[in-house]
C-alpha cells in the first residue's frame, strides 16, 4: 500500500532538473511538496503519478512498476489534478466531473449514477451542474476538476491503494476555499486511506494539513519529515531566503510569518 | 423545449436533438427525391420504393430501360443512386469534421486539415490533365473508376504523409499535425495551379467541375462503394465518443484518465480520411459541411461526442441534401456547382447563427 521511488533522476537536454531520489510514500497520509520556483516541485509530482518518464529510476505503485501498469488500471487507483485545466469545448460542469469516470466505464460501480453528484457536493459545485466550464471563474474551475478527480477515485479498488496528486490545487481559490480543498483531501487520507501528495506554495497549509513534507531546492530534497519538524525559521532562510519566525496560534497550532 | 435550469446552458436534450435533425433530415430526404428537372410526386415515392422493393418491376437494374413507366426510371437510376449518396457525403463530411474538431480540440478544424481533401483534388488533377499521356494504359485498366480511385489513393497517400511527418518525433502530436497539414496543404495547392495552368481547355473544364464538388455523377456502384465505407466509417467513428470527451481535458490529462491518446488520434484520422476521400473522389469538394454541421449541433445540444457525432452525421446528411436540391432548381435547367451552393448557403447562414448566438460557438 505504497509509493516507492527509486534513484528518481529528471533531466531535459543535459540539464538535470531532479537529482537522484528515493523514499516510500504511504498511502493514507497527506504529503506536500514544497520549495521555491523551479526547485522540481512539479516534475517530482509528474514522475509519482506517471504523467512524466524518469530519466533514471523507477516509481512502483504497490509493488510494480508504474510503467508495468494497463493503462486503463491506474487510472482507477490515482487521480491528477493538473495546473493547466483547460477545456477545449464548452462542457457543463456535470459533463466535465462525469470525466473523471471514465477509466471506470467498462466496470462501473453500482452506485455509478451517485458518483458525480457526490463528487460536486464534495467539492462544492453541485450547484453549478448545468453550467458551462467557459463561464465559471478560475477558482470555480479549479474545484469542478477537482470533483473530477475525487469521482474518478471516488471507490477504494479491490485490492491495493489509490491515490491523488494535486499540483498546487489552492493557486486559483479564496482562502476558505483552500481549506476546505486541502481539509477535504485531509480527511479522505484519513478516513479512507487514500494516499495524497499535493504541491503547496502556501507553507502554512502544508503545516496544518500535512503528515509530510518533501523540502526541495534546485532539483535536490534537502529536507523531509513531519511539517512541524521541518518547517523551521531556519530552513526558511536557508531555501527561501526569507527572515522567518514561528508563532503559535490561539489555538495552540504552529504557525511561520516571514518577511 | 430546452434544458435551462438553475441558471444552466441553454441546451437540447439528446433525444430531442435526435428527433429534430432526423425530423430534418426526413423533410430533405423527400424534397431532394421530388424535385429536380424532373419533379417526382411525394405520393409516389413510397409506391416506387415498396414496388422497388418487393421486385414488382421487373429488370430493374439490368439496363431494361423501356420496360418502366418514366417516374420510376427517374427515381431508381437518377433521383435515388443522388440522394443516397448526397446522405452518406453529408453524414460521412460531418462526422469526420466532428472528429478532428475533437482531436484538434478547436472548433475551427476541417477534415481539409489533414490533407485528405488536397491529395484527392492533386491526385484527380494529375489524372485529368497529365493522366493520358504519362500513364495511357492506366483507364484501360480500371475503367470509369480511373479518376475515383486515383482521387482516394491521392487523399490517402497525403493523409499518410502528414501524419508520419507529425509522428515522426517522439512527443510531436497534434500541433505538429495541424502545421504539417497547413504546409502539405499549400504545396498540394501549388501543384493544383500549376496543372490548371497546363491543362487544355477541355481538361480544365473537367477540373473545375470536380473542384467545385457535385452529386451529379452518381453511379450506382460508385454510391455503393461510398455509402459502405461511410457506413464503416461512422461505425469507427461513433465508439470514439467518450475517448474524444475527454480529450477535451488535453493529451495529458485524457492519457491520465487512462485514454491511448496516440491511438484515439491514429483510428480517427483514419476514419476521416477514408470517409472524405471516398466521398471526395466521387462527388468532388464539397466545402464547409464539415464544419458547419458539428458548429450547429455543438452550439444547440453542447460538446459531448455521445450526442455531437450521430446528431452531426444526421445534420450534415440534410445540409447536403437540401444544398443539391437547392442546386438542381434555382438555375434550371442549368445545374449549380453543389459546393459552391453548400458554401454560399453555409456561409451566410453560419454567420446568422453567430450573431444570434451571441458568439457562444465559440466558447
Amino acid at each position: 500500500m505504497a509509493l516507492s521511488y527509486q534513484n528518481l533522476r529528471f533531466a531535459v537536454r543535459g540539464r538535470t532538473l531532479l537529482h537522484p531520489l528515493s523514499g516510500v510514500l504511504v498511502a493514507g497520509q497527506v504529503t506536500a511538496i514544497v520549495g521555491p520556483n523551479g526547485a522540481g516541485k512539479s516534475t517530482l509530482l509528474g514522475l509519482l503519478c506517471g504523467s512524466q518518464t524518469a530519466t533514471q529510476g523507477t516509481v512502483a505503485l504497490d509493488g510494480l512498476a508504474l510503467s508495468a501498469w494497463p493503462h486503463g488500471h491506474l487510472a482507477r487507483r490515482r487521480a491528477v489534478l493538473a495546473q493547466d485545466n483547460a477545456v477545449a469545448f464548452n462542457h457543463s460542469v456535470q459533463e466535465v466531473v462525469a470525466l473523471g469516470r471514465y477509466p471506470h466505464r467498462l466496470c462501473p460501480s453500482r452506485q455509478e449514477n451517485d458518483i458525480v453528484p457526490h463528487a460536486m457536493t464534495h467539492a462544492g459545485v453541485a450547484g453549478m451542474a448545468h453550467r458551462g466550464i467557459h463561464h465559471l471563474s478560475g477558482g470555480e474551475r479549479a474545484r469542478v476538476h477537482f470533483a473530477r478527480v475525487l469521482a474518478q477515485v471516488w471507490e477504494a479498488p479491490e485490492q491495493g491503494s489509490r491515490w491523488l496528486f494535486l499540483d498546487e490545487p489552492t493557486a486559483a481559490l479564496d482562502l476558505r476555499h483552500q481549506t476546505d480543498l486541502l481539509q477535504r483531501a485531509r480527511d479522505w487520507a484519513t478516513g479512507q486511506g487514500v494516499g495524497v501528495v499535493a504541491v503547496v506554495h502556501d507553507l502554512n497549509l502544508a503545516l496544518r494539513f500535512a503528515d509530510r513534507v518533501l523540502v526541495l531546492e534546485q532539483g535536490h530534497c534537502v529536507a523531509d519529515g513531519p511539517p512541524a519538524q521541518v518547517l523551521t525559521p531556519e530552513l526558511l532562510t536557508e531555501v527561501w531566503g526569507v527572515e522567518a519566525w514561528r508563532i503559535t496560534t490561539p489555538d495552540g497550532a504552529p504557525r511561520l510569518q516571514w518577511v | 423545449m430546452s434544458t435551462a435550469f438553475d441558471g444552466g446552458l441553454p441546451r437540447l436534450t439528446a433525444s430531442r436533438t435526435f428527433t429534430l435533425t432526423a425530423l430534418l433530415l426526413a423533410t430533405a430526404l423527400v424534397l431532394a427525391a421530388t424535385q429536380g428537372a424532373y419533379a417526382l410526386d411525394a405520393d409516389r415515392l413510397l409506391d416506387l420504393l415498396w414496388e422497388g422493393l418487393s421486385g414488382t418491376l421487373a429488370g430493374l437494374g439490368h439496363g431494361v430501360a423501356g420496360e418502366l413507366p418514366v417516374d420510376a426510371q427517374v427515381f431508381f437510376n437518377i433521383r435515388l443512386p443522388r440522394v443516397l449518396l448526397g446522405v452518406a457525403a453529408g453524414a460521412g463530411l460531418a462526422v469526420a469534421g466532428a472528429l478532428m474538431q475533437g482531436i484538434f480540440r478547436n472548433p475551427l478544424a476541417d477534415p481539409g486539415l489533414i490533407g485528405v481533401s488536397s491529395g484527392a483534388a492533386l491526385a484527380a488533377a494529375l489524372t485529368i490533365v497529365l493522366g493520358a499521356a504519362w500513364w495511357p494504359d492506366l483507364p484501360r485498366a480500371l475503367g470509369s473508376w480511373t479518376l475515383v480511385l486515383s482521387a482516394f489513393a491521392g487523399g490517402m497517400a497525403v493523409t499518410a504523409v502528414v501524419y508520419a511527418l507529425s509522428h515522426a518525433e517522439a512527443g510531436a502530436r497534434v500541433g505538429m499535425m495541424l502545421l504539417a497539414g497547413i504546409a502539405i496543404n499549400a504545396v498540394a495547392g501549388a501543384g493544383l495551379g500549376l496543372l490548371s495552368y497546363l491543362a487544355t481547355d477541355e481538361q480544365l473544364r473537367s477540373l473545375q467541375f470536380w473542384l467545385l464538388g457535385s452529386l451529379g455523377g452518381a453511379r450506382w456502384s460508385a454510391v455503393a462503394l461510398v455509402c459502405g465505407l461511410v457506413v464503416v466509417a461512422l461505425a469507427l467513428a461513433l465508439p470514439l465518443a467518450r475517448s474524444l470527451n475527454a480529450l477535451s481535458l488535453g493529451e495529458a490529462q485524457a492519457s491520465l484518465l487512462g485514454v491511448d491518446v496516440r491511438r484515439l488520434q491514429q483510428r480517427a484520422v483514419l476514419t476521416a480520411a477514408v470517409a472524405v476521400g471516398a466521398i471526395t473522389a466521387t462527388t468532388g469538394i464539397i466545402g464547409f459541411v464539415g464544419l458547419i454541421a458539428p458548429h450547429v449541433v455543438r452550439l444547440v445540444a453542447g460538446p459531448d461526442h455521445r450526442v455531437l457525432l450521430p446528431a452531426s452525421a444526421l445534420l450534415g446528411a440534410a445540409l447536403v441534401l437540401l444544398a443539391d436540391a437547392a442546386a438542381r432548381t434555382l438555375a434550371q435547367p442549368a445545374e449549380l456547382p453543389l459546393g459552391v451552393l453548400t458554401a454560399l448557403l453555409g456561409g451566410p447562414f453560419f454567420l446568422l447563427l453567430l450573431r444570434a448566438t451571441g458568439g457562444r460557438a465559440w466558447r
